[in-house]
């Protein structure tokens, strides 16, 4: 591995993401009653704890400027299908009912780690749905059904 | 003294009912099943439990998420034994000599003596917290506002200094976590923060959720990320091999104690968890080791300590959570979210208004030791033969497990939704060198520490110096300011750079 003295730039992003991500509430923050120290309104500690964000944001950035960078891949297959697992999970549960919603997740996330194997997700979906079933349903008594609604 | 006896005789009417008895089993059994998996990690699993507890009482809850956690401290240690892979991060440091050793053949052994070390630590804390718990909170009882804001910045420091990685980056995530656990109606003027006009968000961020998405989704995405690991024979493991020599023994009761004893206090300290205990207690046994040389080749020295000082932190990390109302690390936290789930604020009167709660919990820690001990000796094999299932099956049923726990808390997707967004941030964060565990625990603390801080500078009128005027929050303070002084590499150095200077003039 060579170590390269150039500014991480992976990581200044993930700096700036956080400088962002405080600024947004600041902005927000600020259309609260801030109060004084005696009365604290609602947005005094909102804001000062999104001042600390950003401070911070800064300061991780300076720190990360002296680090070597480290390369890592990113994990984009099973980012993908895990996500639209769940995202379909989501919109199936409460119009399909717990069965084609489970096996499409199951399905959906069995492809973020190749090979397909068709056989043993057929198997997991089966027993999967019948312990959500067993577990939930009848168990717990969730308002859900397995099929429609 | 004979108070005490009456307490625990209560705790153990409690613990004793067949109920909590079943959720205690099912508790330690569940968390020795994950802490065995390398890649599924006991908050993971504790999150994953915590919508089934709402349909539990808060005794039996409690009792079954905190099996799930020292369970599977116990189990965490056989796969890194035999597969170099740590089953949770405090684990980690047993791989560097449970390794070698099941490579020397003495994998039985080392499973063997890591159990016990694990019940000498677990059992040594249990009896601190009968004795301790009472009179922290005898003393808690007269702490106001601004001791609470005080050991709650400790807390937070501490977590966000002392875990692996930048202290800049976990203060960083504290901080944001914090900012995350404000989102929802303020409670002291009923205005709504954060929310986007979202009528779901104006109870807060759904705490499951956000444990979920950090620990649970991102965790399969990180471990999709990486390799298989390797298959191994369940057969090698018989109950014959598990008994180690005399000579092991010998080595083993020393290193065992003072694990034990590393693991007690930094368990009891706010903001430290089971991880710092056994990084500790392997340095200090290195240190003390008359040849440090054999560290890492196999030293029982290197098992017992740190798997003592897991334990007995682990166990001890009750004391502040229960007595204080303050978690020490991010699954202490959700166990204290699981509390206040069920309308109980834990602090120093808990031990007052709900004896059976406190005592009953303490004594089901006995129990769920002595159900450990049986299902990590003679049932060995089983665990051993668990790490032969492939992980393609196991994480598509850990993400239903995830998604219809989430979604059971409320009924809503959204809820789902959210948690697969904190799954994508916390891989992302993980990728970055940002660890999720503080952002989690400033989430719980965040909106104490909000409260607190209004409601001691109400008391003192504004006036800002009451945090350093009250002598015990001025000590916190002081703790904290050590901590962050340590933190920093530059302080660290200064004694040496002193002493070699010193030297230089004496020669």
């Amino acid at each position: 591995m060579q170590q390269r003295m150039r500014p991480n730039l992976s990581e200044l992003v993930a700096c700036a993401a956080n400088a962002v991500f405080g600024l947004t509430a600041l902005v927000i923050a600020l259309g609260y009653e801030l109060g004084s120290v005696r009365r604290m309104g609602p947005g005094f500690f909102p804001v000062a704890v999104c001042v600390t964000v950003m401070a911070l944001a800064v300061a991780t950035a300076i720190e990360s400027l002296g680090a070597p960078v480290e390369r890592s891949s990113t994990a984009w297959r099973p980012l993908l299908f895990i996500s639209l697992a769940v995202i379909v999970w989501t919109q199936l549960i409460d119009s399909l009912g717990l069965v084609p919603s489970t096996v499409a997740l199951i399905v959906i996330s069995s492809l973020a780690k190749p090979p397909f194997r068709p056989v043993s997700m057929l198997l997991l979906s089966t027993g999967i749905c019948i312990a959500g079933y067993l577990i939930f349903i009848s168990g717990l008594r969730m308002p859900l059904t397995l099929f429609g609604r | 003294m004979s108070d005490t006896f009456l307490n625990l005789g209560l705790g153990f009417q409690t613990a004793l009912s067949l109920e909590n008895l079943m959720f205690c089993m099912f508790g330690v059994t569940l968390g020795t099943f994950v802490g065995v998996l390398p890649g599924i990690g006991a908050l993971a699993t504790i999150s994953m439990c915590l919508p089934l507890t709402f349909y539990l009482d808060p005794v039996s809850a409690i009792i079954m998420l905190a099996g799930i956690f020292y369970g599977a401290q116990y189990g965490s240690s056989t796969a890194s034994i035999l597969l170099n892979l740590p089953g949770s991060a405090p684990a980690a440091v047993t791989c560097l000599d449970g390794y070698p050793m099941a490579q020397q053949g003495r994998s039985g052994v080392a499973l063997f003596l890591t159990t016990i070390a694990s019940f000498i630590g677990g059992s040594f804390s249990i009896m601190l917290m009968i004795v301790f718990a009472p009179m922290l909170a005898s003393v808690a009882i007269s702490f106001s506002s601004a001791e609470y804001f005080s050991i709650m910045v400790l807390a937070l420091v501490a977590a966000s200094t002392l875990s692996n990685g930048s202290f800049l980056k976990g203060v960083t995530m504290t901080a944001v976590g914090i900012l995350l656990g404000l989102v929802g109606t303020d409670i002291s003027s009923g205005t709504a923060r954060f929310t986007f006009g979202s009528v779901t968000l104006s109870d807060g961020i759904s705490l499951v959720a956000l444990a979920m998405g950090l620990f649970g989704i991102s965790e399969i995405l990180t471990n999709l990320s990486r390799g298989n690991y390797t298959a191994i024979d369940p057969r090698s493991i018989t109950l014959r091999s598990l008994i180690p020599t005399r000579a092991d023994m010998r080595r083993f009761w020393p290193s065992s104690g003072r694990g034990t004893l590393i693991g007690s206090v930094v368990g009891i300290l706010p903001g430290t968890g089971p991880t710092i205990a056994t990084f500790m207690s392997y340095a200090a046994e290195k240190r003390i080791a008359k040849d440090s040389s054999i560290f890492g080749k196999g030293a029982i020295e290197g098992v017992a300590a740190p798997e003592s000082a897991n334990n007995s932190s682990v166990q001890a990390a009750f004391i502040p959570t229960l007595t204080l109302g303050i978690p020490g690390d991010a699954i202490m936290a959700v166990m204290l979210g699981a509390l206040m789930l069920h309308g109980i604020t834990p602090g120093p009167q808990l031990i007052i208004n709900q004896p059976e709660l406190f005592w009953g919990v303490i004594a089901s820690f006995w129990i769920g030791n002595l159900f450990l001990l049986v299902l990590n000796i003679p049932m060995i094999g089983l665990w051993v033969r668990l790490l032969t299932v492939p992980y393609h099956i196991l994480y598509p049923a850990m993400l239903f497990f995830i998604c219809i726990g989430v979604y059971s808390v409320n009924n809503s997707s959204f809820d789902v939704l959210i948690a697969l967004i904190f799954g994508v941030l916390g891989y992302g964060m993980m990728k970055f060198g940002f660890s999720p565990a503080p952002l989690l625990l400033g989430f719980v603390l965040g909106p104490l520490l909000e409260e607190h801080f209004r409601r001691a500078l109400l008391l003192s009128r504004g006036d800002l110096t009451v945090f350093v005027m009250r002598p015990v929050s001025l000590l916190f303070l002081a703790l904290t300011l050590l901590v962050l002084l340590l933190s920093m590499r530059w302080f660290r150095t200064l004694p040496r750079r002193f002493g070699r200077k010193a030297l230089q003039r004496n020669e």
